[in-house]
């Protein structure tokens, strides 16, 4: 079963953000849907994944519950955050917020290093975001555009983070995130 | 959250407006009247009709002509948007956009410059999805242009209803065309649904077809 965590403000921002993981996940496994507020101890160990969704541009509401997510730094099963999901596991692991990384649409990625989830080489990706994060320690970069950090990967655990959204033009990322 | 719906009169702005009326308030319809058939960001047949369809939804409609040229129609729905911010005090907007990067990319730049939230809520919508629930929803969608093959002029004015689902399904395996006309392949016009207090009837309409290209034009319609 794998939980997907929305962090969304919004209610109809989760049919933009959620829903698309959601479809993906349809077919290939359960799933369980929860909103960061909301996230119990029975939720995440009574999963065997975790995805950490995004959301919208203007919602940084994430940022100021962050404690909500201290669950994150003991997690060691897979875990997948996506966008704000991925910032969120920065965090929570010690990086910081790097301001003014705009990028909105197409990107050029280049994947810097070949993990479970993707080769290494240049993709396209859909991104949505104002802000990155530095790459936290026990972790390494997996991917990269010319602004700034695009993926990082705990180095011993299954811990994973990518700042694009993979659910638009890059499915099979997430794909192989449910095939790990 | 007070929104404002792009609302082109077609099947995906009438979803994304249902799904936007399930959790937040709408204030307005916005409409962008691109004079290019070939508007990158804006559906044009039957665009017209978009005035007796806000009416029959009650809602009020705020209107912008545009050239339809790439960026100068940006221009256009910045300020569209910004008359809706006026007018309405809308602090987010709503699109349709299923699949298109271009489209919700834009959208996203131009909310993120106008500081207002912006929601794709059909985001990555399968396209039978999308049917499925234009259908459940008892959507009443006629097909108001074509402009692929194997779609000729028994298609225009066509209801989409469960058996012209099948169809475009079958032509999706034969064809590859998009069911749900993302890549453009037909246009829609929504005549009755569940946020409409009245139905559309149309009462005259001239259809034009050349070589799978063909559109179906209403030229009177009234509220029932």
């Amino acid at each position: 079963m794998i939980l997907v965590v929305s962090t969304c403000r919004n209610k109809l921002a989760e049919q933009e953000f959620v829903r698309p993981v959601v479809d993906i996940i349809q077919g290939m496994d359960d799933y369980r849907t929860v909103h960061y507020k909301k996230v119990s101890l029975h939720d995440t160990s009574f999963s065997d994944k975790i995805i950490i969704c995004g959301t919208q541009l203007k919602d940084n509401e994430y940022l100021e519950h962050l404690s909500r997510f201290d669950w994150v730094k003991n997690i060691n099963k897979p875990l997948l955050g996506i966008c704000a999901g991925m910032q969120v596991i920065a965090l929570q692991n010690g990086a910081r917020i790097v301001k003014e990384t705009a990028e909105i649409g197409m990107t050029d990625i280049m994947v810097v290093k070949s993990t479970a989830l993707a080769p290494a080489g240049n993709l396209q990706a859909y991104a949505l975001h104002n802000l990155s994060v530095t790459v936290p320690q026990d972790f390494v970069k997996i991917a990269e555009s010319k602004k700034c950090v695009q993926g990082i990967m705990h180095a011993e655990k299954p811990v994973y983070g990518v700042l694009f959204h993979p659910e638009a033009r890059n499915k099979q990322i997430i794909e192989h995130f449910i095939n790990l | 959250m007070r929104l404002g719906v792009l609302f082109s009169g077609g099947k995906d702005s009438c979803l994304a407006l249902s799904k936007a009326m399930q959790t937040d308030k709408v204030r307005c319809l916005i409409t962008l009247e691109s004079a290019n058939p070939e508007s990158y960001m804006f559906h044009t047949p039957n665009i017209h009709m978009v005035c007796l369809q806000a009416k029959a939804m009650d809602f009020p409609l705020i209107t912008m002509k545009t050239k339809g040229e790439k960026e100068s129609e940006l221009e256009d729905l910045k300020k569209a948007l910004s008359q809706a911010v006026d007018t309405w005090e809308i602090e987010g907007v709503v699109t349709g956009a299923i699949n298109s990067v271009y489209q919700a990319s834009r959208a996203q730049r131009i909310c993120d410059e106008l500081d207002l939230w912006c929601f794709n809520p059909l985001w990555q919508m399968k396209p039978d999805n999308v049917l499925q629930e234009i259908l459940e929803a008892q959507f009443e969608v006629i097909i108001s242009s074509i402009s692929a093959y194997p779609l000729d002029e028994k298609w225009l004015g066509k209801k989409i209803d469960k058996r012209t689902v099948e169809e475009l399904l079958t032509l999706q395996e034969k064809y590859g065309i998009s069911p749900a006309g993302e890549g453009g392949e037909f246009e829609t016009l929504v005549l009755n649904g569940p946020m409409f207090k009245k139905r559309i009837q149309i009462t005259q309409h001239t259809t034009s077809y050349n070589n799978n290209a063909g559109e179906y034009t209403v030229k009177g319609a009234v509220l029932e």
